[in-house]
């Protein structure tokens, strides 16, 4: 062998070994690219942190397609429909630095035209991710880098990519749904909160009136609800009972409670807390200051009452609530009508001061509709008649036995169902013999 | 990119992507504390780096490949899970000692006799 052919022939072992060096190599990177995808995959099934997962997509793709620079895209979803627009991407995660008209291109621009999206960029691949069967988003990389410099992606990198934008479809699922489950759970704790300031509205302790037993209950068909009492024991000794009920439920009918609730207290406020007499001009008062604060589809039943402890006299308002109900202690019954449609319906109306006299032994109910309306599951409802046929059977004791009692058939007649409305009872009786 | 020279090893502390441009700037330092200053012990802290591509690879490999014909030593400390896998997958681990932090890869290194 001459020192030439000796020479070809460690060349050619040189180039063998590079050969050989370089396919271990690419081999070894191939098991890279599957145990990149692995856990990738595994990441979007451990974590609910969609930016956690989308970094580890993007980083891995970027890092197997030897991409010099990459972006992760979200196509935001439309308000209207909830499908996503076409009209805005925005990078969940990138690296790289995007052009300033990025931000300004379609979907269908970005998928076509990559290159656009990055500063310098020569070479793009984009993949859509889609999620039931609507664009969702874009996975894109930009610049192949070798040691030469940059280059075009090759056809088996599209393949790999769109295993990766496969996997991102998934992870943005997940991604919308954690965000879906986040806005509810920020919900439920506003709910919570609403509901402790609505039970703050309510009386912590009922006034103690000699020679009378007072009792309420409420219950929200929802966390807040649109019904409401109060009392108050006024500065020259009478008693003002106030019960309400707000068309509708929930947050809607909750935030007009505690309108109602302040006009009250400001009105209470107004008189020195001792209101001459129960005037039916302040209720149209009321009525006319709910009218101009809520919409034209909300309004509230109200019933107040003032009482004369000494003398058992009562002046009442109802404006469009049920009837308050009079058990006398005679057996008969003595209804509270209304006089006027309920507060905030119309922007002037007028009511009527009614009066009657709560006599030893007399108990006296009001209660809002989610109490008579309170139906079994064949919609036979409680009704008036129920109602008053709780009030008969109440065995002499402490009132709030009755309210029990009431509450505890309401539970009857519901079952298991959802309660269908607000319920709220507040009862009054002047004791049979004083002290 | 921060180096730290010390009395036996040399620390080089990456940052960023270690790609075609990342790699070559840590052969870069390396082989100027390699051949212009005479550090046989090299640590590669990758704290700064999340993300590493097959030319930043081959371009590890390189130098490890140069530290050993030297009867050199190059160490690796504070890498992320996904860049740990991926160099043991890539075999560089054979070659290479990985630790988990920079005091760990000192103790390791003076425990093999390394830096005394």
């Amino acid at each position: 062998m001459t020192s030439t052919e000796r020479q070809e022939l460690l060349a050619r072992i040189q180039r063998l070994e590079e050969q050989i060096r370089d396919e271990r190599f690419q081999a070894r990177y191939r098991g890279v690219e599957l145990e990149a995808l692995y856990d990738v995959g595994l990441a979007i099934t451990s974590t609910l942190n969609p930016a956690e997962v989308a970094e580890q997509i993007l980083m891995r793709a970027i890092s197997l397609l030897d991409a010099r620079q990459g972006a992760l895209f979200d196509i935001p979803l439309s308000e209207d429909d909830g499908k996503a627009t076409q009209l805005a991407l925005e990078p969940i995660q990138m690296m790289g630095e995007l052009t300033p008209a990025a931000s300004s291109l379609s979907f269908q621009q970005a998928l076509e035209n990559p290159t656009e999206l990055f500063s310098g960029a020569k070479y793009a691949l984009a993949q859509a991710i889609t999620l039931d069967e609507e664009p969702s988003g874009l996975l894109v990389v930009a610049d192949k880098e070798s040691r030469h410099g940059v280059g075009p992606f090759p056809d088996s990198d599209s393949r790999t990519l769109a295993l990766f934008a496969q996997q991102s479809a998934v992870a943005l699922r997940n991604a919308r749904h954690h965000r879906d489950a986040l806005e509810q759970e920020r919900i439920q704790r506003d709910l919570v909160l609403a509901a402790q300031i609505q039970q703050q509205l309510l009386p912590d302790a009922l006034p103690e009136v000699d020679g009378y037993g007072i009792a309420a209950w409420s219950r929200p068909a929802r966390e807040v609800g649109g019904d409401y009492y109060a009392a108050h024991r006024l500065e020259d000794g009478r008693l003002l009972l106030v019960i309400a009920d707000v068309a509708g439920k929930g947050v809607p009918a909750a935030l007009l409670v505690s309108n109602l609730d302040s006009a009250l207290h400001l009105m209470l406020a107004d008189s020195g807390n001792s209101l001459s007499t129960l005037d039916a001009a302040q209720v149209e008062r009321l009525s006319r200051h709910i009218f101009e604060r809520s919409l034209s589809n909300q309004f509230i039943t109200f019933l107040a009452l003032c009482l004369n402890p000494a003398s058992g006299a009562v002046e009442f308002v109802n404006a469009g609530h049920n009837p308050g109900l009079v058990h006398r202690a005679s057996g008969n019954f003595l209804e509270m009508q209304a006089s006027g449609p309920p507060v905030g319906m119309f922007p002037a109306v007028a009511y009527r001061l009614g009066q009657l006299t709560l006599e030893p032994g007399d108990l006296l109910c009001l209660y809002t509709d989610g109490i008579s309306e309170c139906a079994d599951e064949e919609e036979v409802e409680l009704g008036d008649d129920g109602l008053k046929e709780l009030l008969i059977a109440s065995a002499p004791g402490p009132l709030h036995h009755l309210t029990d009692r009431i509450a505890e058939r309401c539970l009857e007649l519901s079952g298991d169902r959802p309660q269908a409305d607000d319920q709220t009872l507040v009862l009054l009786q002047r004791r049979a013999w004083p002290g | 990119m921060k180096v730290d020279r010390r009395e036996k090893y040399a620390v080089i502390y990456t940052e960023g992507y270690i790609n075609n441009q990342g790699g070559e700037e840590i052969a870069q330092v390396a082989y100027e504390l390699i051949d212009s200053q005479s550090y046989r012990v090299l640590l590669l802290n990758l704290a700064g780096t999340k993300i590493v591509n097959s030319i930043g690879i081959s371009i590890l490999i390189e130098l490890i490949e140069r530290m050993l014909e030297i009867d050199g030593r190059l160490a690796f400390c504070c890498l992320t899970p996904t860049i740990d896998k991926t160099f043991h997958i890539m075999g560089l681990a054979q070659y290479a000692d990985i630790f988990t932090d920079e005091a760990a890869a000192i103790e390791g290194l003076q425990q093999s006799g390394r830096i005394g």
